[in-house]
């Protein structure tokens, strides 16, 4: 009668096999306690790197992680990796629910979140961002409408997110004042605000250009050896004939998501302004050795191609008395390149003298195409704007809120273009003058839509304004939002009188009665609380029960926070739209159907509401 | 008198498997396309000249009933899609490891259950080891998920009693595992 095998008579790897199967937290956990080889087989490296690769899919630069993954698998400590990405999970689990749970300090917690770990702590000053929160970030925005405080956890963890977008995108453009910068980043920095919880992250755009560089050389396996004259127009071949073809119409010319990389990349129609495609030309021929700049060109963002050292465009010895060659490309409109002389005349059509025509047909910096970038968003912005100003209402008087239409969404783009504003423009008369237009609308929107980029404004904005006058008032702002950040809550009880008087409660979702906009009510006052100079300006002794009535603060589907009279709140039973739900978390926790309110995430604030 | 020489062109359509191990010796004569699920069979198959593919392939370390109960699994599943052909696609495995191109989940459904809950676990390990000797891919993964579903969510104690394994730590060997496993307790 032979032996019969045990579980022990199968070798190692396929022990291993089986063990692949268990979860990290098994593996972790009750298997390495079982005996001594069990122990050495569940903490394999081979096991924790493919754990690592498919629990994880967004890890920080600092562990260069696509080259760990393909080195042997015994040069990296895979599985204290996965251990500390786990505990760190913890961390921002445990710091989101401290978000939801208070106001005071939340701003200090979003800041913790993002730099991954406490900023009172011991041990060695950590970054002030880390990619590896977000993965867990983004599995809190997706939390499931079942949870209780969905919409608040939602809310938050957004935030979150959004600011460590934004702390990655700011941190490009201040190492490009001073070095250069890949171009996909220095402008996928743009795409770093808009991007919220969706794809198209930095990483994202270099990815795709990547794949289309690999696409150019298998379609054209002889591309190298072709002169730099032919290489240039066969990109422009590819491109078009993979449907980059720019903007989809020209009414669609000013559509803003024309002017962001993560969205002519990714989207099938490739839409993209001049500007975008010239851009992404270049990084694909950077990619496959082809050199190719921007040019500065001021009615048309043309691509400069320039052949190798001593070769000309034909790929012959380069004559030495004549000026090295140029050839000037539409990217991907036209697969015919555009004379020099043509440009040239249309500068001198418009009045550029020839002393200043190397400038505007030379091969434009990184920095300059940035801020390109940046003026082209807020002039599609401000059409946008326009335009939705001037659509027609809703049968009942109301409008949809523009950033519900536009994609991406506005007031991110904007924001995007006032921080490249104010970081990049030099320290000079002019460079001053512009940034100094801008400081009002950024020290504006940080206030109302991300105060928790109070330390971005620090770091990166009052160092630049050390000196000048504005340096005092933008100091006591954020100052002001530390402390208010930093202060005791105190409550808001109803008094017998407020019982009485005030008829609404935190929660309650109304429309306007003269402006029909939808709002949800977040706070309320037993009578006007303003300031004698908006009482007058708002009119609110013409309102018919004066400024002795209840006004309530209101959060309004238009992302506002406004102050309202009693007599014009409409409480309405109605769904609240979609626009009003994502708004919501900041101040709630979820929509109770039932009760046909808000449930209050303020309690602190408002303990009897 | 000449030997006739064998027809070119009519493909041998059943092969013949001789195990060398254990008591049962006897052959098993199965079909072609059965045989092409063992890699290793195939590729014994592809080295012989016209004269010896009549003869019977000897197969190394696995016994007569195993081999039975392969050839069961392999005539059920003799028309799939051959899944597993080309190994991972993931970058960066190249230690040589080909364990990587599974498919996600470990769930073992229908037949396949049927047939795996059908044999006590010495031969679920016996057919484990041949199918990874026979090359067997498809086989060898639901044979290691079953085992897997067997030890999850088992304790350290349920594991060594199922198993008869011994608990070879020390005291203070299970104070260190307590403090490393703590990240992995808390879920």
């Amino acid at each position: 009668m032979e032996k019969r095998p045990g579980f022990y008579d199968l070798p190692n790897e396929l022990i291993q096999s089986i063990l692949s199967y268990l979860t990290p937290e098994s593996l972790g956990g009750s298997i390495r306690s079982v005996d001594k080889r069990l122990q050495s087989i569940a903490d394999t490296p081979l096991l924790w790197r493919f754990h690592c690769r498919t629990q994880y899919r967004f890890w920080d630069p600092t562990h260069d992680i696509k080259k760990a993954f393909a080195k042997p698998v015994d040069a990296t400590k895979w599985k204290d990796l996965f251990v500390s990405r786990r505990k760190l999970d913890k961390f921002v689990e445990e710091k989101i629910d401290e978000i939801i749970q208070s106001s005071q300090n939340r701003i200090l917690n979003i800041e913790d979140v993002v730099r991954g770990g406490a900023s009172t702590g011991l041990g060695p000053r950590k970054a002030s961002h880390t990619y590896d929160v977000k993965d867990k970030l983004l599995e809190l925005c997706r939390t499931p409408e079942d949870v209780d405080d969905y919409l608040a956890r939602r809310y938050w963890a957004k935030a979150c997110l959004e600011r460590l977008h934004r702390a990655y995108a700011i941190e490009q453009w201040r190492v490009l004042r001073h070095q250069t910068v890949p171009l996909e980043r220095a402008l996928g920095a743009f795409d770093m605000f808009i991007q919220a919880d969706g794809p198209g992250d930095h990483n994202d755009i270099s990815d795709e250009i990547d794949l289309l560089a690999k696409a150019l050389l298998s379609e054209y396996p002889s591309f190298a050896d072709m002169s730099t004259r032919k290489q240039a127009l066969t990109l422009t071949q590819f491109l078009n004939a993979r449907g980059f073809t720019g903007v989809e119409s020209e009414n669609d010319y000013h559509n803003l998501q024309n002017n962001f990389l993560s969205r002519a990349l990714q989207d099938p129609n490739h839409p993209a302004l001049p500007l975008v495609c010239v851009v992404i030309y270049c990084c694909i021929a950077t990619r496959v050795g082809l050199c190719a700049r921007p040019c500065g060109f001021p009615m048309h963002v043309y691509g400069i191609v320039t052949p190798p050292e001593g070769r000309d465009l034909d790929d012959k010895p380069e004559n030495p008395s004549e000026p090295p060659e140029r050839m000037y490309v539409d990217a991907f409109r036209s697969t015919i390149d555009i004379p020099a002389a043509s440009l040239q005349s249309e500068l001198r059509r418009v009045g550029v003298s020839r002393d200043f025509e190397h400038v505007y047909l030379g091969p434009a910096s990184t920095l300059e195409i940035t801020i390109r970038m940046s003026k082209n968003i807020m002039e599609s912005i401000r059409i946008v704007q326009d335009n939705a100003s001037h659509a027609p209402l809703n049968t009942d008087g109301s409008r949809v809120p523009a950033w519900v239409t536009v994609s991406p969404d506005m007031d991110s783009a904007f924001y995007s273009t006032l921080w490249s504003r104010c970081i990049l423009h030099e320290h000079s008369s002019s460079g001053n003058a512009q940034r100094r237009r801008h400081i009002p609308f950024l020290k504006e929107h940080f206030q109302q839509h991300a105060p928790w980029d109070v330390a971005l404004m620090e770091t990166h904005m009052l160092s630049r304004f050390h000196g000048f006058h504005e340096f005092e008032h933008l100091r006591i702002i954020l100052q002001n939002v530390r402390d208010a950040d930093a202060a005791e809550r105190t409550p808001i009880k109803r008094d017998d009188e407020a019982k009485e008087k005030v008829k609404y409660n935190v929660g309650q979702v109304f429309r306007h009665r003269r402006y029909m906009y939808e709002g949800v009510i977040v706070g309320w006052d037993k009578a006007c609380d303003a300031g004698e100079t908006w009482i007058h300006q708002m009119g609110v002794d013409g309102l018919v029960k004066g400024r002795g009535q209840s006004f309530y603060h209101v959060l309004v589907d238009d992302k506002t926070s406004r102050y309202v009279a009693e007599e014009n709140i409409g409480i309405t039973d109605a769904e609240p739209s979609d626009a009003l739900m994502s708004l919501a978390g900041r101040f709630f926790k979820r929509y109770d159907g039932v009760e046909r309110r808000f449930v209050s995430n303020i309690k602190e604030d408002y303990p009897d509401d | 008198m000449t030997t006739p020489t064998p027809s070119l062109s009519a493909p041998i359509s059943t092969i013949t498997l001789s195990p060398q191990e254990g008591e049962e010796r006897g052959d098993i004569t199965i079909d072609r396309d059965v045989a092409n699920l063992s890699i290793t069979i195939r590729n014994s198959l592809s080295f012989e000249d016209e004269s010896e593919q009549n003869q019977a392939i000897p197969i190394f370390n696995v016994t007569g009933p195993v081999l039975k109960k392969i050839i069961e699994w392999c005539e059920h599943h003799r028309g799939d899609p051959a899944v597993y052909d080309d190994g991972s696609k993931d970058a960066g495995d190249g230690n040589g490891t080909a364990m990587w191109a599974k498919s996600k989940g470990a769930d073992v459904l229908g037949w396949d259950k049927k047939y795996m809950d059908g044999m006590d676990r010495e031969t679920l390990f016996d057919v484990i080891m041949a199918a990874n000797y026979l090359d067997i891919k498809a086989l060898l993964d639901i044979g290691c998920k079953t085992v897997a579903n067997m030890i999850k969510g088992k304790s350290p104690g349920e594991i060594r009693t199922m198993f008869g394994i011994e608990n070879d730590f020390s005291a203070e060997d299970i104070e260190q595992i307590r403090k490393e496993n703590e990240w992995a307790e808390d879920r």
